[in-house]
């Protein structure tokens, strides 16, 4: 991607941990534990459940979770803007993005709230069938890591307001892993929404 | 010359002065090595002797259950007596990092949250079921029904007690975010997030009687299961990092042996 | 503002919002011709999903300008998902 050096980096072109190590060591690591989530589901689906996952699969709405998609990347956006901006100083751009970003966040709570509070309507809960039981938990485990996520863009928030030098590392681990919370989304609605 | 003979000395009276410091921790160090004696005896009465990790299948019969723990009789009286004897040592280990916890930035308030959230994890975690377990062991001419109850019982408040845990991790994530000084690594902070997490999922077990989520599911036990060990692992090796670091003059009361 | 709704970085979410309308249209209900064919509309999903997620990682996240061993471990992340979870769409219908 041709342009995206010099304007992200402000010129530096060597090698840089963006964020700190700590940051890094919870990412990689959250990254695992979801992959080992993801062997679940597959080693529930695939073990003679096909058919009964494809059935329940069609009751998920997948126009509700291409909205949620779209919610997330255009928050990553946001924060992704938001920390570029803190680097160049101007910290009260960077906690409007971060405040857009939050924004955000707190719709796709809430569009996760009414998806769920659907299913549930129409009897559809976690112990109806093996898929709805991944499919809970997922989204469930995946929800508990917005939070997590939001409760970090607020830090970063205080941070960019309050501080006189904001800390451009705890900037850049926040918005790292919000990054994070973001790409685990695009892999939960493929493989639950979209695969069939 | 000279300065090979000058260094030699200042290091010579280095050592001199080490052996003290040492001692002056020599209770710290006590209680330090209550952890990986007390882990290692816990997973050897709870995997070998207990055979509780990984636990049976959920939902056996009563009779399955009853003759699970006859089959086992001996080593389960040995695994719950050692236990019961052993329990008090995670009061040391409570104690040491509390003392290091209060070396951090932050008010004494969440070093003794930690410690209240252990100690009430602790009786339904560990020594609730123990004596459950133990009943169930020692009492073999029982009701099977009532040995089966003890025996879910017991499970049930091992694995229940989440929510204190999940407290209690969260608490130590906090402090250490906060501190300032760095006593103990943010990673760790994070592990304690991840520590949080997994009980947070250990949740469904009480819906789930197979698969992934049920309490000796892939995902609930033994992803638990390993988050734990490494958030131990790291957590006593850091405890030991800790307190070397931990500069003399900061004891209060300074071991004196 | 508006420097930065022409940065690069909105550009690549430009990119990412394309990206998810394809495999949004992909994954819509659609006659299937075969199993085969259900299959690979499967992991063309699959390989979109992976490729937006190293975007974010690359460029978001700011990997791309991060020593060789964080970016072998991202990539290596993909590639086990990518590999686990293509496998068992292929061999284990």
């Amino acid at each position: 991607m041709h342009g995206l050096e010099a304007p992200v980096m402000g010129g530096a072109t060597s090698r840089r941990l963006p964020g700190d190590v700590n940051i890094w060591v919870f990412v990689i690591g959250d990254m695992l534990i979801f992959s080992a989530y993801f062997a679940a589901y597959l080693f529930a689906d695939r073990v003679g459940n096909h058919e009964l996952f494809l059935q329940s699969q069609q009751y998920l709405s997948q126009n509700l979770g291409f909205c949620n998609t779209l919610i997330l990347l255009t928050s990553s956006l946001f924060v992704a803007l938001g920390v570029h901006a803190a680097r160049l100083g101007d910290f009260a751009v960077a906690s409007r993005f971060l405040e857009l970003a939050g924004a955000c966040g707190v719709v796709f709570l809430f569009v996760k709230a009414y998806e769920w509070y659907s299913k549930l309507v129409g009897g559809l809960t976690i112990s109806t069938n093996a898929f709805f039981m991944h499919y809970y938990v997922m989204t469930g485990v995946h929800v508990v890591h917005v939070l997590i996520g939001l409760t970090f863009l607020i830090v970063l928030w205080r941070e960019l307001r309050g501080a006189p030098t904001p800390r451009m590392e705890l900037v850049e681990a926040g918005g790292i892993y919000w990054h994070m919370v973001d790409f685990l989304w695009f892999l939960i609605f493929a493989l639950l929404y979209l695969m069939r | 010359m000279s300065d090979v003979l000058a260094a030699h000395a200042g290091a010579q009276s280095a050592n001199e002065a080490a052996p003290t410091a040492k001692n002056h921790k020599l209770d710290q160090w006590i209680c330090w090595w209550s952890l990986p004696i007390f882990y290692n005896l816990f997973g050897f009465i709870f995997v070998y002797l207990g055979k509780l990790m990984p636990p049976p299948r959920p939902g056996l019969t009563t009779a399955e259950i009853v003759a699970f723990i006859q089959a086992n009789a001996s080593s389960m009286q040995t695994a719950w007596v050692l236990l019961t004897l052993s329990l008090g040592f995670a009061s040391l280990s409570s104690g040491l990092i509390i003392v290091q916890m209060k070396r951090m930035t932050v008010s004494p308030a969440l070093p003794y949250a930690y410690m209240a959230a252990l100690a009430v994890a602790a009786l339904p975690g560990c020594l609730l079921c123990t004596i459950l377990f133990a009943l169930a062991a020692f009492r073999p001419d029982r009701d099977p029904e009532i040995i089966a109850l003890l025996y879910d019982m017991g499970l049930l408040s091992f694995v229940g007690s989440l929510g204190c845990f999940a407290t209690q991790y969260m608490i130590f994530a906090i402090a250490i975010f906060l501190d300032k000084r760095g006593i103990f690594p943010k990673w760790l902070g994070y592990m304690s997030i991840w520590g949080a997490v997994t009980e947070l999922v250990a949740a469904p077990i009480w819906i789930f009687k197979s698969g992934p989520y049920a309490w000796d599911g892939l995902i609930s036990f033994y992803l638990g299961t390993i988050i734990f060990v490494v958030w131990e692992f790291f957590l006593i090796s850091s405890l030991s990092k800790a307190i070397k670091q931990q500069p003399v003059e900061e004891l209060t009361s300074p071991c004196t042996v | 503002m508006r420097p930065y709704l022409q940065h690069p970085l909105t550009r690549l979410w430009l990119v990412l919002l394309l990206a998810t309308v394809l495999s949004w249209w992909l994954g819509s209900d659609k006659p299937v011709a075969s199993h085969q064919a259900g299959v690979l509309t499967a992991v063309s999903i699959l390989v979109v999903a992976i490729i937006k997620c190293r975007l974010v990682i690359r460029n978001y996240m700011e990997v791309r300008f991060a020593p060789s061993w964080l970016q072998w471990t991202c990539d290596a992340w993909l590639l086990l998902n990518f590999a686990m979870v293509s496998s068992f769409y292929w061999f284990a219908i």
